[in-house]
């Protein structure tokens, strides 16, 4: 035994004392660090020389401590949580188009609408009433337009989010296949790859928000990263890239690609369960375009049943000469029979230039078989526009007192000839609201664009409040005020349009209310998790300062020891 | 389990940030007064304050028509209780006028009076609200009464068989009437058959012809030279349905001798061929083409009329027999009679009595289904009912047998006087005042003035007048006595007119003070729903401030101490 040998014992004893303060040093100093692991120096007494003495310590190594099993719960919930925010997210924002608690959005412009019906009702010739009609309803139109044109909004919104996410995605997993390669290197040459494997954790944590995966390490220390159905996005030190893809049909909306290894984009949306994209996605394709649907359903529901009250009426001195229909059709739809139609019949009224009653176009209507076509025809027929010429063939008069016919435009032409004026009179078939006759709005696609008929807002004389160009007649007016509680929306048909707004208001208000729970729930699981996690990962500052006195003390004692060989040495020599 | 710092810094961010949250929101509602911020708040209040929301403002809404509707009710009930007072004032006239010991001047001048007030009532049912009529049904831009003062002439209808030509001959001269020959007339003979009807046996059957006479028709012939004017013609068809008859005489009949067909020129210058009551007609052969050149037709054959063929009838028509005159046309059981039709109420003045024969009338209030015990119609006679409605029929029936020639001389007109007309329509406005219960606005003209079919009390009012203004200038004091028990009628009618319109305002005010309930019910159930108890309010953010503050505290202890601070 050598004295000499006494010195290594301290200088591994002083060199230990010094990693572990060390040690204690990077753990203070990563407190606060996001998804750093707690570090310790393990020690263990050093292998006994011949005679069995003592060789002091030696250090094996600087271990994480981490919890395979906290980390996977952790990961998991993260990847509901992230779902969770995102929904809240979502219907949040909707929820905000929605709010109108003071009733003057939306609902408050509908109310204003029935009310200026109901003030027509009781003062039908009243030209300040009218305008008012125009100005309330023209309202409502702009209501409409920007209540559809918010939904849009929120809907291109969650298309430019769904890019952003992905993107984040495709910079984690290259992250974690970078820090995947950092790993392998690091423990080939057998050295700890502490820091790494904690930075490759918390990209994880971050990609799991986004996207639901699964994860395994394998042999050489890298991870694994696939989507549910084992697709890799991260395999050892390749990342595969997502991609947001679209196609003509889903015009414009974003749906979720995964690249395989082969570089061909696969459509993994419905292969994704959870996280943060793929519930941009769901929520753009159910909650919020089941609102902009109904909201749609709305305004076009609103157009029809106004319109169909409105066609078969007549405005106070509003005699035409000409009227076109506001649809146009397709030539192979002109043939086919019209939707929305009742058995019943609509009359056209026609007056000479002084002002007698001059002919009168009954035309019955057959539901379910009546197309433009043979609804023009019946027009004619009824208006006696045809003659049998000399060959005994049927025609079309030359100068009828009224015609009507198919423009090259598919719209419907109606014409009353030279020095003649029409109104319509009455129409218990929808025939005119269908064929787009003296209706009272426009609504070709819905709430997006619905507005008021130009020909009424130019003279507001051509509302039709009741019947026979009476003035003091308020019939149709009236029936406006009976349609606002009359039930014609719902899947039985029995909401009146208040009330489907109300269930779109309830709605919206309950599934707020839904995600709001179902996040706070997630978030409480997280959090409990992430505390099971940081007990055992996260650095506890008072366990630190208690090591960092250990140490102290270990050094101070290796120190002292290395002084009292030193001067045994010193004895020795002076001997 | 061990704890770390990371641990306890997200416990306490955590339940520092709930705290927080809370906070917030009671902040909200504090200062904006409201628990009700967005729909998630109370999804179904949320609703619950859409559906208040829109019916304050509806009530609102209706409370201000329901202001304008008493305005327009008011100015009604201000005009009906003029012409209320009006008829009253009318009615004392006329009671001074009924009264025996007032001389005939006085009447006269009584009469012109009413005629000026009448004017004025007219005047005053014509009144407007604004620039829309009061009493015109919904046609509110048409002045409802308008005096006619033209005389209605009467629509008579021919309820019988006559023998019209189509052709028109136009007299040349007055004095001188046609005596052109009949254009395309040939040389021939001209046949008609005139049949009285069958005798019948106890039994109702058909007796057998006499001895020696053949059975079936006979015609009666003309010859005709061709060049004849239609007026010899006539003279030589007149003389051969004489000679028929064997010359015998009769005083009564124009030409002075028994005729069964009596044919003359109408005043409207178109031929006509008359036979006697309940004698059948028919052309026989014709080779003079006169038939076919006048282009005869049957006046007063309708389709349900059940043709007799005449017995024992050959068909002798010939090609030229005009259509659809090939079947004999029987008189079974109704002789030539005009009808007049009714327009409300009538009067029938016969200005000028037939000249041949007297008449008869009947009168049927059913539309013709029953008539009444005929009458005889004398000359300057009136029937008038002011009860008439406009199914009533009056038929006048000439009934001298076998004379039923009594075109020229005789005119009927329906006379009124003045007539006053109504040009508004019947359709009573209904407004909306409450959820689905709609309210009558508006009264009409008729309510007030005219005979209606569903009120059996109600009166042509204006045809009252008349007939009191008539009857004081005529001075017939018993038509004047007659006239005040229906000025009654008329006055009552009025005052239902106005006690309807009392009912609507009552109606209405219900409906405001309905309103107004509502209103205040809806505004506290709202508040109720949407704003913040104030004082619980407070409450509750004291309670979460405290909460707030203990957990700062707690927290700044709980993260202080750490080993740090002891070691030295």
């Amino acid at each position: 035994m050598s004295i000499l040998g006494a010195f290594e014992v301290g200088k591994k004893s002083l060199s230990a004392a010094q990693q572990g303060q060390q040690t204690t040093g990077h753990n203070i100093a990563n407190v606060d660090t996001e998804g750093f692991s707690r570090q310790e120096v393990l020690q263990t007494s050093a292998q006994p020389n011949n005679g069995g003495r003592g060789n002091g310590v030696d250090i094996q190594g600087i271990r994480r401590h981490t919890d395979g099993f906290t980390k996977e719960k952790v990961i998991g919930e993260q990847t509901k949580v992230g779902s969770w925010e995102t929904r809240e997210k979502v219907l949040n924002e909707a929820e905000i188009i929605f709010t109108d608690l003071e009733g003057n959005r939306l609902r408050g412009s509908l109310d204003e609408f029935w009310d200026a019906w109901n003030n027509l009702g009781h003062e039908p010739e009243s030209v300040t009433m009218r305008k008012n009609l125009l100005s309330k309803a023209s309202a409502l139109a702009d209501r409409f337009n920007i209540f559809d044109g918010r939904l849009k909004e929120l809907q291109g919104n969650l298309n430019g989010r769904i890019k952003a996410k992905i993107l984040e995605v495709n910079q984690a997993a290259r992250q974690i296949a970078e820090l995947n390669k950092q790993v392998e290197q690091l423990e080939k040459q057998g050295r700890p790859a502490n820091d790494a494997r904690d930075a490759r954790e918390k990209m994880l944590q971050d990609l799991s928000t986004l996207v639901e995966v699964r994860y395994f390490e394998n042999e050489r220390g890298t991870m694994e990263v696939q989507i549910p159905n084992g697709q890799a996005i991260v395999h050892g030190r390749t990342a595969y890239e997502m991609t947001a893809l679209t196609n003509a049909e889903l015009k414009g909306d974003f749906r979720l690609g995964l690249k395989t290894p082969t570089g061909q984009e696969a459509d993994v949306t419905d292969i994704v369960t959870g996280g943060a994209i793929k519930e941009y996605i769901t929520q753009r394709d159910t909650n919020v375009r089941q609102y902009q649907q109904n909201i749609d359903l709305l305004a076009k529901e609103l157009a029809f049943q106004v319109n169909s009250i409105h066609a078969g009426g007549t405005g106070i001195n509003a005699l035409q000469t000409t009227e076109t229909s506001a649809y146009s059709l397709n030539p192979e739809a002109l043939d086919q029979p019209l939707p929305f139609l009742q058995n019943g019949a609509f009359e056209i009224k026609l007056y000479d230039k002084d002002q007698n009653q001059d002919l009168t176009i009954n035309v019955q209507v057959e539901a379910g078989k009546d197309s433009v076509r043979s609804l023009v025809e019946k027009i004619n027929r009824a208006a006696g526009s045809y003659e049998v010429d000399a060959e005994g063939n049927e025609k079309l008069k030359e100068n009828p007192l009224f015609l009507a016919n198919i423009g090259a435009d598919g719209a419907v032409h109606l014409k009353a000839d030279q020095g003649h004026q029409f109104h319509y009179n009455g129409d218990s078939s929808n025939a005119l609201a269908v064929l787009g006759f003296n209706g009272f709005f426009q609504a070709l696609g819905g709430a997006g664009d619905i507005r008021v008929n130009q020909e009424l807002l130019d003279d507001e004389m051509k509302i039709a409040t009741g019947h026979n160009m009476t003035p003091g007649d308020n019939s149709v007016a009236t029936a406006m005020t009976d349609l606002r509680m009359k039930g014609v929306l719902g899947s039985s048909g029995d909401l009146s349009f208040d009330e489907f707004y109300n269930v779109q208001i309830t709605d919206i208000g309950l599934k707020v209310q839904d995600s709001q729970k179902g996040l706070s729930n997630h978030s409480d699981m997280l959090q409990q998790y992430e505390a099971l996690r940081d007990s055992v990962s996260s650095v506890n500052l008072d366990e630190e300062m208690a090591n960092m006195v250990k140490y102290q003390r270990a050094y101070e004692s290796s120190a002292r020891y290395m002084s009292t060989v030193d001067q045994m040495t010193q004895t020795l020599i002076n001997m | 389990m061990r704890v770390t710092d990371q641990t306890k810094h997200k416990a306490v961010s955590a339940n520092l940030g709930k705290n927080a949250e809370e906070l917030q929101e009671l902040m909200i509602g504090m200062s904006n007064g409201k628990k009700l911020n967005k729909p998630s708040d109370d999804p179904v209040g949320a609703a619950m304050v859409q559906d208040f929301h829109t019916s304050i403002n509806r009530s609102q809404n209706l409370e201000k028509n329901i202001g304008s509707d008493k305005v327009w009710l008011n100015a009604t009930e201000a005009a009906t209780s003029q012409i209320t007072e009006t008829m009253m004032k009318l009615k004392e006239m006329a009671l001074q006028g009924a009264n025996g010991g007032i001389p005939k001047e006085q009447r006269a001048v009584l009469s012109t009076e009413i005629k000026m007030i009448t004017d004025d009532l007219i005047k005053l049912a014509n009144k407007r609200e604004g620039k829309l009529f009061l009493f015109s049904g919904t046609k509110t831009f048409t002045e409802p009464l308008k005096l006619n003062s033209e005389l209605k002439p009467a629509e008579i209808q021919f309820d019988g068989l006559r023998i019209k030509a189509d052709r028109e001959v136009i007299p040349l001269d007055q004095d001188k009437p046609i005596n052109q020959v009949v254009p395309g007339m040939m040389p021939g003979k001209l046949q008609l058959f005139v049949e009285p009807p069958p005798i019948l046996d106890a039994e109702g059957n058909p007796l057998p012809p006499l001895e020696g006479e053949e059975a079936g028709p006979k015609p009666v012939e003309i010859d005709l030279m061709g060049d004849e004017s239609l007026e010899e013609v006539v003279k030589k068809l007149n003389d051969a349905f004489i000679e028929a008859e064997g010359f015998m005489e009769d005083p009564e009949s124009p030409v002075g001798f028994k005729t069964r067909l009596f044919a003359q020129i109408g005043v409207d210058g178109h031929l006509y061929l008359d036979p006697s009551p309940q004698h059948s007609f028919k052309f026989g052969e014709d080779t003079t083409g006169f038939v076919k050149a006048m282009g005869f037709k049957f006046l007063g054959q309708t389709a349900d009329q059940q043709l007799q063929p005449l017995q024992g009838a050959e068909d002798v028509a010939g090609d030229n027999a005009p259509k659809p005159t090939d079947e004999p046309i029987p008189f079974e059981t109704y002789s030539p009679t005009f009808k007049g039709y009714s327009k409300e109420s009538y009067l029938v003045r016969v200005s000028k009595a037939g000249t041949y024969g007297t008449a008869r009338f009947v009168v049927s209030d059913d539309g013709g289904e029953t008539w009444s015990r005929p009458e005889v119609l004398n000359k300057q006679n009136e029937i008038y009912n002011p009860e008439g409605k406009p199914s009533d029929k009056v038929r006048l029936i000439f009934d001298a047998p076998g004379k039923p020639y009594f075109l020229e001389g005789v005119e009927f007109q329906f006379e009124g006087n003045e007539f006053v007309e109504y040009h508004g329509n019947d359709v009573v406005k209904q407004v909306p005042i409450d959820n689905g219960i709609k309210v009558a606005l508006n009264t009409t003209a008729p309510e007030m003035f005219m005979k209606r079919d569903e009120d059996p009390d109600s009166v042509n009012t204006f045809e009252v007048l008349n007939r009191l203004i008539q009857s004081l200038r005529d001075d017939e004091q018993e038509a004047v006595l007659e006239s005040i028990s229906d000025m009654d009628k008329a006055i009552n009618q009025l005052l239902k007119a106005r006690s309807e319109i009392g009912s609507r305002v009552l109606e209405l005010e219900s409906s405001e003070d309905r309103l107004k309930q509502n209103m205040d019910y809806k505004a506290g159930e709202l508040s109720e729903i949407q704003d913040m108890d104030l004082a619980k309010g407070a409450l509750d953010l004291n309670k979460a401030e405290l909460k707030h503050q203990t957990a700062l505290d707690a927290s700044a202890r709980l993260i202080q101490p750490t080993l740090v601070q002891f070691l030295k």
